[in-house]
């Protein structure tokens, strides 16, 4: 896929065409640009152009930061797509974009192999993608002449591709910009003339990069074909005859079956992520669950408490015909695999679990955690996260410039939102704040004028004592004009 | 009227980041309240005093000054700190204020200062303590007894009232009284959100993150007596007393007296009679035993009136550095109104003879103007550093320090810092930055719309708004290119010192406008490239040719280099090769010393403003009658045809018809030069216009004048200063003329300075008959140097023009200076690295070893690498090394140009010009021969590219080939149709007309194109100005 972050900034934003796009490393003025559109390239904006610079040229030059995010997905698409048309596909890894595929045995279907390769062009390109397809006898000599053009390329014959492949210039290589460089000034410029210097007279000048490019290319340090597999659900059905819907039968059923794949996925090195529940229920619309859990899991009671849970927040309009269950996977590392198996005595793991019960329980966003903010509104001292981790408690040192005669702080419940208070009345003041009784005494302002960037408030806070010893926390709202309670001392 | 009450914790946008008004508007905001006074108490510093002094003074207001004093450990960096505020009582203590400020700032990294409890117990002298926390009143209450207030500031936040409880109790236990008031950071709460950007700017964070960094309201501002009596209510006596402090320090910057230093004198005479010997024992070196009597009566007069002003130490001083930079063989010369001075002209200390071109004393020093003279010493640039240090040597770090440089917001970085600090988009910002200072000279919303950003936005409009307060802040301190202050005393007794960024630099807290607005002296000690230049030519001409010159003894009224500069054929002289200086010389045609001067002022801001130059150049050449618009002028005018020219021409003209005072002219020369204070200027034109056409002035002529002072105003030459500037640009130009080798060779081991990038200088230099041959390892030395050539010089280029090479290569490269075996023992002997070495191959430097450019790269990296091993590795066979293609004569050129910014192999052009010819496109000798008004196709290299604020939507373009250059005009039109063509091309086509006029041949675009040229180069550049 030539220039493959261009093209997948290309598809996502089709109403640009015709406008100068460039890729940059990140959003900054000084970020270089990677790779230029045609527009932009005519523009003189260059890959390696500042994006500053290439603004300087065209004002409304489109400048695009494409995460690993959005190339791994693209990566995943593209794979996916090439999976109809070839069973066995390699998406290299150290270069997004290049797939090797193997396409012996795909002549009987598809005709020939010039057909395959038209297919397999055609159906990248009705993705909208612009891809270029090769069919070769080498890898190294395949890579070249992928680099080296578009649409679809057949080569009849090891020598004639050894030849084509030579003439490919080293410029379509992606090369280091250093090896890049210095090869130009010897005017090494095709992988032919590459391939006649010694390598090892290139790796005692330029290092194993340029060595290892030699090698590549002259084909001894190619690794094996290595085809990657989908990852899948792992999906079992379990029917239930006859229909029943209570949880603890239906748990028993699953029971079994959640072992068996436990240790399958085991074997494959992955962990359960999320179960999906698909209940097929006896002349009633189906029914669908999904429980997410906190990490990587093979911990099949845990699953279980889970599930026991959730089936118990929820009732089923008829009993159920046949569960089909999901497993959601991911791949997981040997060491990551003994963790998660692992059950420690007594730890914060525990903790997240059991608040993880809570969560699959009430839902997600139904465990939070007061974590400390910094700002001068009282409700922006702290933030609601909904996190299950429990970090270690680590209270403050008392202030050793207070003394002990200085007054204790007044400690408030905050309202979780101000409650607006009526207007201070011009007659019987004493009535104002209600079943609080009379204002007594009133202590400050306070004052907080601050946000004007975004939305200004500007609030004098008081305390206030009430005939009924309460004291208050109240402010008035200078903009509005009116006041409010924001909390009550304790 | 509420109680009185007197602000005393004041801090001014000179607390750097943090303050958020000018110190003049918090002294006029005062004034406006009422108040009796306002203090000033910047942050560990006192830059600001002199701005509030001269506003204070003004407006009838005191101001006592002082500073808030950072307290701790210096040895703890990371230690708990306090703060202070110390205000002075007496020049006694103001001078203990700078002395404890100084060695805070001394020891302290730059733009902090700590001092300890001690060291401000010994500094106490003269001073009164405030006391905003409670730590440090146990320790030093006792050191101020009767001097010192608990400061109980109050600004409505919730977090003080434990605070002030606990500065209570500590007053209380010191037995200290308390004294209230709140902590001023701006003059009006309206500044809140500015000092919210500053905070933010000050920790690099944006202002949604900024939290509890920022104050929670806006009560730090500048309050009335009503809401400070309102705020105190419950402690009405803490805040009459701020009053009583107010009244008892009554220092003001006004009793500062200042004391040249007094010179090392023969025993038995005084200082006035010791100037006068030396002045006469120079005048009689210069005119002879027979001193003029014009130049006499001139030399007596002046050592009167120095010696009523007391200004004998100054002149005395000046006279030792010139001395030093004698004996140092350091080229130097006065310049600026210096040069209006016979005794300075006597001393030494200038170079031109003020009787002889008749310049006027009175600009250098007056007895009605009563300031301190100010004398600039151009100093060659390299050595310059040798002198100032010196200096240090010589006074003492104590006696002698460096005027600051206060760096302030301008357009361009108060966008970027404060859209950074609202969260605007990074690349946007670039963007409108970019438009500013040249499509937009502020900030306004026709640039937000041209750089993409949406006027109606909440974010954009705080960008422009603040933006706007912010421009003219103080940001931080940098250090003046040359200003020294020097003082009989201590100097720290005055302003505080602090160490600048420059190693081995300390400098003081005050700018230049501050030091002239104390009428305090400073010595201006400039580095001039061009000085250094001619020092390199004598020593070439010395030892090549045997001559012994210098700039005195460079013949006089040569008809040959005239007629040079005439001709326009100047690259590298000194102040007349810029492209419009150049465009001038063939219209004003040069023939005498003056005609010089004339040309080194003329093409300035001042007289293209006030469209005084085609005047003048058509009453040279008798097209045009000489006339005065008044009869008055006649005298001051009639130098110059009548037309004004010279700064103090147009000072004259307001003095004699605008009815200016002499006090007013000299407030018109300050505004003029702090130009980039904005308004300034504009505060005379409608006193001035409306004065001079009541006396009888064309009003047309009268705008035109004020136009001019405008223009002076960016950049303007007084007589004496152009006549300096034009000693130089004659010396320069006469070596160009009759020893262009060594000019050319010295002006190359001068760069970076002019106008030209060196492949220009070689260029030219080959066009005058010179050789010029290429580094060799062989022959090469770090600067470029002259070997023989037949009966000629022959200039070979040094190692400096390697890209890349610097201290490391040439400490290697002077370790071993050759010749060489072979590539070996080169590698082995200089120890370059292998990027310098691959560098040296591709610029040919091997050549002299029979090693061609390419395979120069493959043998020398593989000797690197092998000597970079720790047990080096027996090397490749070179006889079996594969060989690479040599390469061809434009690529020669280009490679040349890539690794060394010029060649000596040929111009970049000549590759093209077969092609070129085939075309008939003309090479520039050809085209500037054609015909007025003829239409011409021309390709040239791209040299320089200038759009000049005179010429508005005119670019200037110079296009270079190997027979000369092409001077182009594009105006705004043809600019912004091939804009991207017109802004980046190194090589470029034009269509165009000529057009031929007194011998000044410009070619005016209609159309830019792409000679498509097969050998772009990648190390040509153009130069662009602005």
């Amino acid at each position: 896929m030539p220039a493959f972050p261009l093209q997948i900034v290309r598809r996502a934003h089709p109403d640009w065409t015709g406008d100068p796009v460039v890729v940059v490393e990140d959003d900054r003025p000084t970020s270089r640009v990677r790779y230029a559109n045609r527009e932009a390239r005519a523009l003189r904006i260059r890959p390696g152009t500042r994006f500053a610079q290439a603004q300087s040229l065209a004002a409304r030059v489109h400048g695009v930061v494409v995460d690993d995010l959005q190339i791994a997905e693209a990566v995943e698409e593209i794979f996916l797509a090439l999976l109809e048309h070839c069973p066995r596909v390699e998406p290299a890894a150290d270069c997004p974009g290049l797939y090797w595929l193997d396409p012996n045995g795909l002549e009987a279907l598809f005709g020939s192999t010039d057909t395959w390769a038209d297919r397999v062009h055609d159906r990248l390109l009705a993705q909208g993608w612009m891809p270029a397809v090769v069919v070769g006898w080498q890898r190294s000599f395949t890579f070249a002449l992928a680099r080296s053009r578009t649409g679809v390329c057949v080569t009849s014959d090891p020598g004639a591709e050894r030849r084509d492949a030579s003439a490919v210039p080293l410029t379509r290589l992606d090369l280091p910009p250093s090896l890049r460089d210095a090869l130009r000034k010897l005017d090494v410029r095709t992988v032919g003339e590459l391939l006649a210097l010694p390598c090892e007279g290139l790796r005692v000048r330029w290092g194993t990069e340029a060595a290892t490019l030699h090698e590549l290319l002259s084909g001894r340090a190619w690794r094996p074909f290595h085809p990657q597999l989908p990852v899948e659900p792992w999906i079992a059905r379990i029917p239930v005859d006859p229909p029943d819907d209570d949880p603890s039968r239906l748990l028993f059923g699953m029971k079994n079956v959640l072992h068996e794949l436990a240790a399958k996925l085991e074997h494959n090195s992955e962990g359960i992520v999320a179960v999906g529940l698909d209940f097929t229920l006896d002349h009633a619309p189906p029914h669908r669950e999904r429980i997410e859990t906190a990490g990587p899991t093979l911990d099949v009671m845990r699953l279980l408490d889970l599930v026991r849970l959730r089936l118990s927040g929820i009732s089923l309009a008829a009993p159920v015909e046949e569960i089909e269950l999901r497993l959601e996977t991911r791949r997981v590392h040997a060491h990551q695999l003994a963790l998660i198996k692992s059950r420690p005595r007594r730890d914060p793991v525990a903790a997240a679990k059991a608040l993880a019960r809570v969560q699959a329980a009430f839902g997600r966003g139904s465990v939070v955690r007061a974590e400390p903010a910094d700002g001068h509104l009282p409700e922006q001292r702290f933030r609601w996260v909904a996190r299950v981790d429990l970090p270690v408690a680590r209270p403050v040192a008392e202030d050793p410039m207070s003394s002990s005669s200085d007054p204790s702080p007044l400690v408030r419940s905050l309202l979780p939102v101000p409650r607006p208070l009526p207007d201070v009345p011009a007659h019987e003041k004493e009535t104002w704040l209600g079943r609080h009784g009379a204002v007594e005494r009133l202590l400050g302002p306070d004052r907080i004028a601050t946000g004007w960037w975004a939305e200004r408030t500007e609030r004098d806070y008081y305390f206030a004592e009430t005939k009924t010893g309460e004291i208050l926390w109240i402010f008035f709202d200078r903009a509005e004009r009116r006041w409010y309670l924001h909390g009550i001392v304790d | 009227m509420g109680a009185r009450y007197v602000p005393l914790l004041v801090k001014s946008n000179f607390s750097f980041l943090e303050g958020a008004s000018h110190p003049a508007e918090l002294v006029e905001r005062a004034h406006e309240l009422g108040l009796p006074a306002v203090a000033l108490t910047d942050r560990d510093g006192v830059y600001g005093v002199v701005a509030a002094h001269v506003k204070a003074l003004e407006l009838g207001i005191k101001v006592p000054l002082g500073a808030e004093i950072t307290l701790g450990d210096p040895d703890r960096p990371d230690g708990p700190r306090s703060r202070i505020v110390l205000l002075a009582e007496n020049r006694l203590g103001w001078g203990n204020l700078c002395r404890l400020l100084s060695k805070g700032r001394l020891r302290s990294a730059k733009g902090s200062s700590v001092v300890t409890s001690r060291e401000v117990e010994d500094f106490a002298a003269g001073l009164v303590a405030l006391f905003p926390e409670p730590a440090p009143l146990a320790t030093l209450a006792s050191t101020f007894e009767g001097a010192a207030w608990a400061y109980v500031a109050r600004h409505r936040c919730a977090e003080a009232e434990p605070h002030e409880r606990a500065l209570r109790s500590a007053a209380r236990r010191a037995g200290v009284p308390t004294v209230a008031g709140n902590e001023v950071l701006y003059h009006v709460a309206a500044r809140q959100s500015l000092q919210d950007v500053l905070t933010c700017i000050r920790h690099g964070v944006p202002l949604a993150e900024a939290g509890r960094l920022l104050r929670p309201n806006a009560e730090h501002d500048l309050k009335t007596p009503h809401a400070m009596a309102e705020l105190f209510a419950d402690d009405p006596d803490s805040l009459a007393r701020t009053v009583e402090i107010a009244e008892r320090c009554a220092f003001s910057l006004a009793e500062i007296r200042y004391r040249y230093p007094a010179e090392e004198r023969p025993s038995g005479k005084s200082e006035r009679e010791w100037l006068a010997e030396l002045a006469w024992q120079g005048a009689y070196e210069r005119y002879g035993q027979h001193v003029p009597g014009d130049v006499a009566r001139q030399i007596e007069r002046e050592l009167a009136l120095i010696h009523e002003l007391d200004y004998g130490g100054y002149f005395l001083t000046m006279y030792e550095i010139v001395q030093f930079c004698r004996r140092a063989g350091i080229l130097c010369q006065g310049r600026g109104s210096a040069a209006n001075s016979a005794v300075c002209y006597c001393l030494g200390v200038t170079a031109i003879d003020p009787v002889r071109l008749d310049l006027l004393f009175e600009r250098f020093l007056s007895r009605e103007r009563n300031e301190p003279p100010d004398i600039d010493l151009d100093i060659e640039h390299e050595r310059r550093e040798e002198v100032i240090q010196w200096v240090y040597e010589r006074y003492g770090r104590r006696r002698a320090a460096m005027v600051a440089n206060v760096i302030r917001y301008r357009s361009k970085s108060a966008v970027r810092e404060v859209g950074k600090v609202l969260g605007v988009a990074e690349t946007a910002l670039d963007r409108l930055s970019k438009l500013l200072g040249s499509r937009f000279r502020d900030l306004e919303v026709d640039a937000l719309d041209h750089s993409g950003l949406d006027r109606e936005s909440e974010t954009h409009r705080h960008l422009l708004r603040i933006v706007d307060e912010i421009r003219d802040f103080p940001r931080h301190l940098s250090i003046h290119p040359g200003g020294f202050l020097l003082g009989h005393e201590p100097v720290d007794t005055l302003v505080p010192i602090e160490p600048a960024t420059m190693e081995n630099r300390t400098v003081i807290q005050w700018d230049k406008y501050a030091v002239e607005d104390l009428g305090l002296f400073k010595v201006d000690l400039l580095g001039l490239g061009a000085l250094t230049m001619a020092h390199h030519c004598f020593d070439l001409l010395r030892e090549h040719r045997g001559l012994d010159l210098d700039l005195a003894r460079i013949p006089a009224d040569d008809s040959a280099t005239y007629e040079m500069v005439s001709r326009s054929d100047t690259v590298g002289v000194f102040q007349i090769e810029s492209r419009a200086q150049m465009s001038m010389l063939p219209r004003l045609k040069p023939k005498t010393f003056y005609d010089l001067v004339i040309e080194v002022a003329i093409v300035r801001p001042g007289p293209i403003q006030g469209d005084m130059v085609h005047p003048y150049l058509r009453r040279r050449s008798g097209e045009e009658k000489e006339i005065y618009p008044h009869p008055a002028l006649a005298r001051a005018l009639k130098k110059t045809l009548g037309v004004p020219i010279f700064q103090e021409q147009v000072m004259k003209i307001a003095v004699l018809v605008g009815g200016y005072t002499g006090g007013e002219a000299d407030r018109l020369r300050r505004d003029m030069a702090a130009w980039k204070s904005s308004g300034r200027i504009e505060r005379h034109h409608e006193k001035l216009v409306s004065r001079m056409v009541e006396n009888g002035i064309d009003p047309e002529f009268a705008e035109r004048i004020f136009s001019q002072i405008r223009g002076f105003g960016e950049y303007g030459f007084p007589e004496s200063h152009a006549a300096s500037f034009a000693l130089i640009a004659y010396a320069t130009a006469w070596l160009k003329c009759h020893h262009p080798a060594a000019f050319a060779c010295s002006l190359l081991n001068a760069q970076p300075m002019g106008f030209y990038a060196p492949s220009t200088i070689v260029e030219d230099a080959k066009r005058h008959g010179v050789s010029v041959r290429p580094v060799c390892v062989q022959r090469s030395a770090w600067d470029c140097t002259l070997e023989p050539d037949g009966p000629d010089l022959a200039i070979r280029m040094g190692y400096r023009w390697v890209q890349g090479y610097g201290t490391r290569e040439r400490e290697g490269l002077e370790r071993a200076p050759g010749p060489f075996r072979d590539a070996e023992q080169f590698v082995r002997m200089t120890g370059l690295s292998a990027k310098a070495l691959e560098r040296l191959a591709e610029a040919g430097g091997f050549d002299g070893l029979g090693l061609s450019r390419r395979d120069a790269i493959w043998r020398v990296r593989e000797i690197a690498a092998r000597h970079g091993d720790a047990i080096p590795l027996s090397g490749e066979d070179p006889r079996r090394a594969p060989r690479f293609r040599d390469l061809s004569r434009p690529e020669e050129i280009l490679w040349d140009y890539r690794t060394t910014h010029h060649s000596v192999r040929g111009h970049p052009m000549i590759g093209a010009r077969e092609r070129l010819r085939r075309a008939k496109i003309p090479d520039a000798c050809t085209l500037n021969a054609q015909a007025d008004g003829s239409r011409a196709r021309y390709v040239g290299l791209v040299i320089c590219r200038q759009q000049p604020g005179t010429a508005t939507g005119v670019t200037f373009y110079t296009l270079e080939d190997e027979t000369g250059f092409v001077n182009l005009v594009v105006w705004r039109p043809t600019f912004e149709k091939f804009s991207v063509l017109a802004r980046t091309a190194v090589f470029l086509g034009v269509t165009g007309k000529i057009q031929s006029e007194n011998g000044v041949i410009h070619l005016i675009a209609d159309e830019l194109w792409d000679p498509e040229l097969a050998l772009a180069v990648d190390g040509a550049q153009a130069r662009s100005f602005h």
